[in-house]
């Protein structure tokens, strides 16, 4: 049972989420998408040029780089790098023939492709002005911004950029931006970042030692921690202690195999529990993600995930 | 674990394990370097993460930018060396290697922008730190390394960096960079007549940003040639004869795409491939389903075990929980085979099943056991 959190805590305004590849940062950007649409807010998920999984896994087709409704509510992008340089530019220079007088001098073409991390600046850059994108009569046009941001190895880059940059260009245009985006990610008012973990040994290292280095060494506060794929127990729980007791394998062939999977599961559920305990040290909620059996993954599964994050959100907000 | 790949730990003489973050590379890159050591050799692993984890398993408090020797087994007769490669060093040591003089050396590495640089030159970094696999070789005499690629979302970035960073350079017009023009952009654009030109560069980016960049850059360009003969050399070395690459994949869909991408980038850029070595399989627990199961033989069974006896309420109750365990397990180990046949009818060449082992992987043990579970899969069987 996950402990009861606000949904202001689970669903900021600008929500980013990372972890370790394949632990289910897709799945998680599209259970939050879901949940916070279903719950009435405008909801726009970011993916940043990917194979674009999350629509998909919501049972849609990919977006692609313009914006598209999914369902109610929904709607979702990936974020080409190269066409959110245009967009900045021509946000900036106004006009179009200005844009390509500046962008088409080889020398600033050049120069503008050498400026460090500059995709994954520009990509977090066109998800930042989503948000602070307005209609007509000034009201916010997204409620929710749910961001599927890199793996890590490469996210630690991807959250200190806006910092390097600020550093990098010390006044102007740029400056002023990253500043600006620096002070969102720090902004835990307005910004969520969720770290997603499985219960296994090394995903569980990773994401302390990214804890630590997000909270301390770039000082950027973490929201949630998720842990992915927590096994089901196979044995109710009055019978679990002495199911533990029993170390010797049958020699029956037929309750054989029954007790060599009931093992295996008992297994990974005592190492998942030892792993939540873990990670619970850390000074943030962590929230449970069951594990879904069966053959296919998709729509209906993140629909049971969605489910155990509704449940998990207390009314009182 | 079975010959094809034996043979290749016993003649290889640099292997490579390449594929996308999060399946286990370097694990498996440790495991089998730990069991070449155990076929006789001299072998040194080489990681470009900063793998605390690696060095736990192998049995070293921690793991750096020295060459260290890893207690193994005395009876072994090979030796077992690791170390992680370091890309600022490899970095600096290029720079002050290629600089025409120290003067400009000095100049590049003082540069503020050579720092931040280390992010978007990165990739390239890395590939150079390559360069240091050769000096091993040659200097210590190992019969193989274990190379272990750094993780990327996409993979190929590593081996496309340095063609990346000297296309760019190149682009950049000579005359506008060239290190020894004490001109700065700005007023060099603006004696061209480019104000507007200028007027914009300044509502983008503002400040002296981009003459500084150019600056370093200018600098940066006068070690390009050097920089493309390293670049060449390490070309050179992940296709030689005695190179092998192994592309470690998760089983599941995703990463299977991924891997089946990933393998024909490799072949486009003819890398010798070794095989595909599919990471973490669930085994199926073998069971006949014609075999009538019921409460009468598990409450015999538990009884057996001296076990508390239960009313027959609740083995009917843990008959049902245990098979509906036994079912999702095998619906997963067999959908996980279904990958695996996909697989190998996509790429031709041998694969390799390392099954998911229920130990964390936490000790020299665990990771000869990986290596010695390693089996090669025959398509058209489940592993
Ligand atoms: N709770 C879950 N139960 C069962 N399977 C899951 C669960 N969450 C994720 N998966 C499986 O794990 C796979 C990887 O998930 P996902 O694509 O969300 O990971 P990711 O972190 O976004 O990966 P990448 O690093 O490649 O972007 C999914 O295809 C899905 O099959
Ligand atoms: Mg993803």
């Amino acid at each position: 049972m996950n402990q009861a959190l606000r949904s202001t805590e689970i669903l900021k305004r600008f929500t980013l989420i990372t972890g370790k590849g394949g632990v289910g940062k897709s799945t998680l950007a599209a259970v939050l998408a879901l949940v916070s649409a279903k719950r009435g807010h405008k909801t726009l998920v970011c993916e940043l040029n990917t194979h674009e999984r999350v629509s998909r896994l919501l049972g849609h087709e990919p977006a692609g780089s313009s914006i598209k409704k999914l369902e109610d509510n929904l709607w979702s992008v990936n974020i080409n790098p190269s066409e959110a340089m245009q967009e900045y530019g021509l946000m900036k220079l106004k006009f179009r023939a200005f844009y390509r007088l500046v962008f088409e001098n080889p020398l600033v073409g050049a120069l503008v492709r050498f400026i460090p991390g500059i995709n994954d600046l520009l990509m977090l850059g066109k998800a930042f002005n989503h948000e602070r994108e307005v209609d007509q009569n000034g009201q916010p046009v997204w409620d929710r911004i749910i961001i599927d941001a890199p793996a890590t190895g490469h996210s630690l880059t991807f959250f200190t950029l806006p910092k390097v940059i600020m550093n990098a260009v010390p006044s102007g245009n740029m400056h002023r931006e990253s500043h600006d985006m620096w002070s969102l990610l720090a902004d835990p008012a307005r910004c969520g970042i969720h770290l997603v973990s499985l219960p296994e040994e090394l995903p569980i290292q990773e994401t302390m030692e990214l804890f630590s280095a997000l909270t301390e060494d770039i000082q950027l506060p973490v929201s949630t921690v998720f842990l992915n794929q927590v096994p089901a127990p196979a044995i109710p729980r009055h019978l679990s202690d002495d199911f533990d007791q029993w170390v010797d394998a049958p020699s029956d062939e037929v309750i054989k195999p029954l007790w060599d999977a009931g093992k295996l599961r008992q297994q990974h559920v005592n190492d998942s529990n030892r792993f939540l305990k873990k990670l619970e040290r850390l000074d943030c909620p962590v929230i449970c993600l069951p594990m879904q059996y069966g053959i296919d993954f998709g729509r209906r599964e993140i629909d049971a995930l969605a489910q155990t994050i509704d449940e998990a959100i207390t009314t009182r907000d | 674990m079975i010959d094809p790949l034996i043979k290749q730990l016993e003649s290889a003489s640099l292997i490579v394990t390449a594929g996308c973050g999060g399946v286990g590379k370097t694990t498996v890159a440790a495991a089998l370097a730990l069991r070449a050591a155990g076929l006789g050799r001299r072998v040194a692993v080489l990681t470009i993460d900063p793998a605390k984890r690696l060095a736990q398993a192998l049995g070293l408090t921690e793991l750096n930018h020295e060459l260290k020797r890893v207690p193994t087994d005395e009876k072994a007769s090979g030796e077992l060396w690791a170390m992680m490669l370091d890309t600022k060093a490899a970095g600096d040591n290029m720079v002050l290697r290629f600089a025409q003089d120290r003067k400009v050396a000095r100049g590049i590495l003082k540069n503020r922008y050579y720092g931040y640089f280390s992010t978007s030159l990165a990739g390239t970094l890395e590939y150079m730190a390559v360069e240091q696999v050769r000096v091993l070789m040659d200097e210590h005499d190992f019969d193989l390394v274990v190379l272990d690629t750094p993780p990327a979302a996409h993979a190929l970035d590593f081996f496309d960096a340095p063609d990346r960073l000297v296309d760019g350079l190149m682009k950049i017009p000579l005359n506008a960079i060239d290190g020894t023009n004490k001109k700065s952009i700005s007023s060099r654009l603006a004696s061209q007549g480019r104000q507007i030109v200028l007027r914009g560069l300044n509502r983008l980016t503002g400040g002296p940003f981009l003459d500084d960049l150019a600056e370093f850059l200018g600098q940066f360009r006068s070690i390009l040639g050097a920089l493309q003969d390293a670049g060449e050399q390490v070309r050179a070395l992940l296709r030689a004869d005695g190179t092998s690459f192994f592309l470690v994949t998760a089983p599941s869909a995703p990463r299977i795409e991924d891997a089946i991408a990933f393998f024909g980038e490799l072949e486009r850029r003819q890398l010798p491939v070794g095989g595909v070595i599919v990471n973490r399989v669930h085994q199926e627990i073998l069971f006949d389903t014609n075999n009538a199961i019921n409460g009468d033989l598990l409450a015999s069974a538990w009884e057996g075990a001296a076990l508390k006896p239960k009313r027959e309420s609740d083995y009917h109750q843990l008959l049902t929980r245990l098979t509906l365990t036994l079912s999702e397990h095998n619906q997963r180990a067999q959908q996980e085979a279904h990958i695996c046949e996909t697989l190998a009818l996509r790429i031709q060449q041998p694969q390799f099943i390392a099954p998911r082992l229920n130990s964390g992987l936490t000790s020299q043990a665990d990771l000869l056991e990986l290596a010695n579970e390693i089996q090669l899969y025959v398509s058209g069987t489940s592993p």
